[in-house]
């Protein structure tokens, strides 16, 4: 005990010491959080839209009118042809144009089918699925409209017709972003400042020569371990309590759940992750490669990998399969089902004895490796 | 000049004498394209669904049935109370709950009017907003319907129908893939050269080593080209990678000019060596260079560039910080150089002020580099 808490206090004095490093710790979580909880979000809204309107009739501006009545689009430009229609396109002037042909009116009035024209910009698959969506939706409901004219306009008293659909959102009941965000958020930051601010602490030591002297003093392996991870511990526990306060204060994202076992979960988590910083360290004789294989081998795969942006089913099974090895993945899971659900352990029972297989294996592999470079 | 080279061959001899530093050069790129070209979809293929039919009528059969043929909706529950769904969400069970109102067949054969309920999950609000938007075209497509089937029966026979035909341009298919893979450019661009140089310089300083540097007759601006020169190259080589393996094994279109993505890149990386070579000057030790990098260089450019949240949706005062965010006009003039062909004349307007940034970046790191070496 009183080796690893004199590795720690050894650390701790190096990072005090570092007053620049201290400041960028503190301030990581909080720009992050800033720029997550107000700059990024998903909705696909006041997307441009070029009309090309051959018909310029009542029915046709109803129709554009439609479109323009929520704050979805946003009408930039009236286009002459289906040509200019592609031309602004091309020119990123507009991200979807509809062309209305020239019989829409009548088509309209008496009953034909008539297709109208969508063109959009690609590029971005995913944006570019929800335009589409909204202007089928778009286009349903105008005809719905008209549906229901027709029936008024016939004199049967039928009431009103249609059919409504209500939406309750559980969790996150106005699709905040933050509220998504902030958990997953959680899940990154902590990974990111627990693996590579602790993946430099050994090739430090080694870089500048120091190792020797670690060797000589009658530490083991797991003292050393252990006493180089706490004081790294301690700042992303910190870190957590900062974005949580944030988030509250900020967005009004509160735990719902019960933040002694928030804490407790994030404990375990970290202390893989740290491990794991530790063992990356051990693996390498020089601060770039270690930043390197840090950074390609947890930052990425918990940012893509863990659920936090890209959802999981989706994924071909190859990969699916390898971000069962990434542990943000358990986590975020972990602080979601704490801060939005407040559900209890036993539904997470899983993924909790998957972290605690991940801090004892890291552990373990980090003491193993320590030692031969103590040895060696 | 022959200074220059002098550095140059001792940089390339330390990279090298670093084995392990090799392959990663070389490896990082392929495993971040493998990455986000095959996980970095919001594609949604399945949304597991609850239903609780209060009606159990064929109407209300029928409404499921419909919901169901989209393909992406996958009812895996049947329940008979509402109540039953809740501790299926909660448990990650299902995604989102359908629930048909008792007189659901009655309101819509007379046309009264009724309401369905949804109920969904609403922790993943990107997966959410998407499932959503499926499930209201899939009950409009169905309400629709019904009230073209109510109209013919009453003998109305004007009943109009307005088709959306779709025609996509640049990604036909609509693959997430071939607008996530050509940005793997910036990214790999951004870590090797950003970070890595910054840490590189900084690893002088942190030897003692910047001295003998210095009393060398080299001036500031040899030493600087000399230090970025190598990652120049490995930006260059990190270049090549990407594109080979994005083109023949991800199959994403390069309908652009290889020059105008060479021109552009050596633009980019003007800014990103001169954002390297800043850090270098504030930072004094190799973890704290790295942690300026990355958390004050690279995070911000990812989230505000574009690379996955899209620009437009951000509020206007980030819309405007992001201007000075050299991956975005990075990312915007690959993006459409891959897909739409589009070369830099068009982009001109980006590539003017992707110039600017580099120009101003990489003066005043220099300045600062210069002020520190004399």
């Amino acid at each position: 005990m009183k080796g690893i808490l004199l590795v720690t206090w050894k650390e701790f004095i190096h990072i005090a010491r570092d007053r620049i490093g201290l400041f960028i710790m503190v301030a990581f979580p909080a720009i992050t959080l800033m720029l997550y909880g107000y700059a990024l979000n998903f909705d696909v809204k006041n997307v441009r839209l070029g009309v090309c309107d051959l018909d310029k009739t009542k029915e046709s501006r109803a129709f554009v009118r439609s479109f323009l009545a929520h704050d979805y689009f946003g009408l930039v430009e009236d286009l002459q042809s289906a040509e200019e229609v592609e031309k602004a396109l091309s020119h990123g002037e507009i991200a979807v144009g509809i062309v209305i042909p020239k019989d829409f009116g009548r088509a309209v009035q008496t009953g034909k089918e008539i297709a109208v024209q969508a063109l959009i910009d690609g590029a971005n698959a995913q944006s570019a699925n929800t335009v589409l969506g909204y202007i089928k939706g778009f286009t349903l409901n105008f005809v719905a409209r008209k549906i229901q004219e027709k029936l008024e306009a016939t004199g049967l008293r039928i009431g009103q017709g249609g059919m409504d659909l209500r939406m309750l959102m559980y969790y996150n009941p106005t699709l905040e972003t933050a509220r998504f965000l902030v958990p997953g958020l959680m899940g990154i930051v902590l990974t990111v400042m627990a693996v590579v601010a602790t993946a430099l602490s050994l090739v430090r030591e080694k870089e500048r020569g120091t190792m020797t002297m670690l060797k000589m003093l009658p530490f083991r392996a797991y003292q050393i371990v252990i006493g180089k991870t706490l004081p790294y511990l301690l700042f992303s526990l910190f870190a957590a309590g900062l974005v949580l306060v944030a988030s509250k204060v900020l967005f009004g994202v509160e735990v719902k759940g019960s933040l002694l076992l928030l804490f407790s979960m994030l404990l375990v988590y970290l202390f893989g992750a740290l491990a794991l910083g530790v063992f990356i360290s051990s693996l390498t004789e020089s601060a770039q490669v270690a930043f390197t294989i840090g950074v390609t081998m947890t930052m990425l795969p918990s940012f893509i990998l863990s659920g936090f942006v890209f959802p999981l089913e989706s994924m071909p099974w190859a990969v699916r399969a390898v971000s069962y090895i990434v542990p943000a993945r358990y986590i975020i899971a972990i602080i979601r089902a704490i801060m939005l659900k407040g559900e209890g352990l036993q539904t997470f029972m899983f993924e909790f004895l998957w972290l605690v297989g991940f801090a004892i294996a890291m552990t373990l592999f980090a003491s193993i490796r320590v030692r031969k470079t103590l040895a060696g | 000049m022959t200074g220059v080279f002098a550095i140059v061959k001792k940089e390339f001899k330390q990279i090298a004498r670093d084995r392990k530093m090799i392959p990663l050069v070389l490896a990082s790129p392929v495993f971040q394209l493998v990455l986000l070209g095959y996980a970095a979809t919001m594609d949604i293929k399945e949304v597991r669904l609850a239903v609780c039919d209060h009606d159990k009528s064929s109407m209300s059969r029928e409404l499921v049935r419909s919901v169901v043929a989209s393909d992406i909706f996958r009812a895996v529950a049947f329940v008979d109370n509402e109540d039953q769904i809740d501790p299926l969400i909660a448990s990650s069970k299902v995604y989102m709950g359908l629930v048909l109102p008792k007189d659901f067949e009655k309101a819509i054969v007379s046309m009264k009017g009724t309401s369905v309920l949804v109920v969904a999950d609403g922790s993943e609000a990107a997966k959410a907003t998407i499932a959503l938007n499926y499930m209201q075209e899939a009950l409009l497509i169905f309400a629709s319907e019904q009230a073209r089937k109510a109209l013919a029966m009453v003998g109305a026979r004007d009943i109009p129908l307005i088709r959306v035909e779709p025609r996509v341009f640049y990604n036909e298919e609509l693959k997430s893939r071939d607008f996530m893979v050509p940005a793997v450019l910036a990214m790999v661009l951004m870590v090797m050269t950003v970070v890595l140089s910054s840490m590189n310089i900084v690893r002088e300083k942190e030897y003692g080593t910047i001295e003998q540097l210095v009393v060398t007759p080299l001036k500031g601006g040899a030493l600087i080209a000399g230090k970025l020169l190598p990652f120049l190259v490995i930006g260059l080589v990190d270049i090549c990678i990407v594109v080979l393996v994005a083109v023949f094994w991800f199959a994403v279109p390069m309908r652009g000019s290889y020059v105008s993505l060479l021109l552009a890149s050596l633009l980019f990386l003007v800014s990103t060596l001169g954002l390297g070579l800043f850090v270098s000057t504030v930072a004094k030790t190799q973890q704290q260079a790295m942690m300026i990098a990355v958390f004050f260089v690279m995070v911000p450019s990812v989230l505000l560039s574009g690379f996955i949240f899209p620009i437009e949706n951000m509020p206007t005062i980030f819309q405007e910080a992001s201007r000075f965010v050299p991956m975005r006009h990075y990312l915007a003039i690959v993006r459409d150089l891959f897909l739409k062909g589009t070369g830099l004349r068009s982009h001109l307007s980006e590539v003017v002020q992707l110039a600017g940034l580099g120009v101003f970046i990489f003066g005043l790191a220099a300045t600062m580099f210069r002020k520190r070496v004399d």
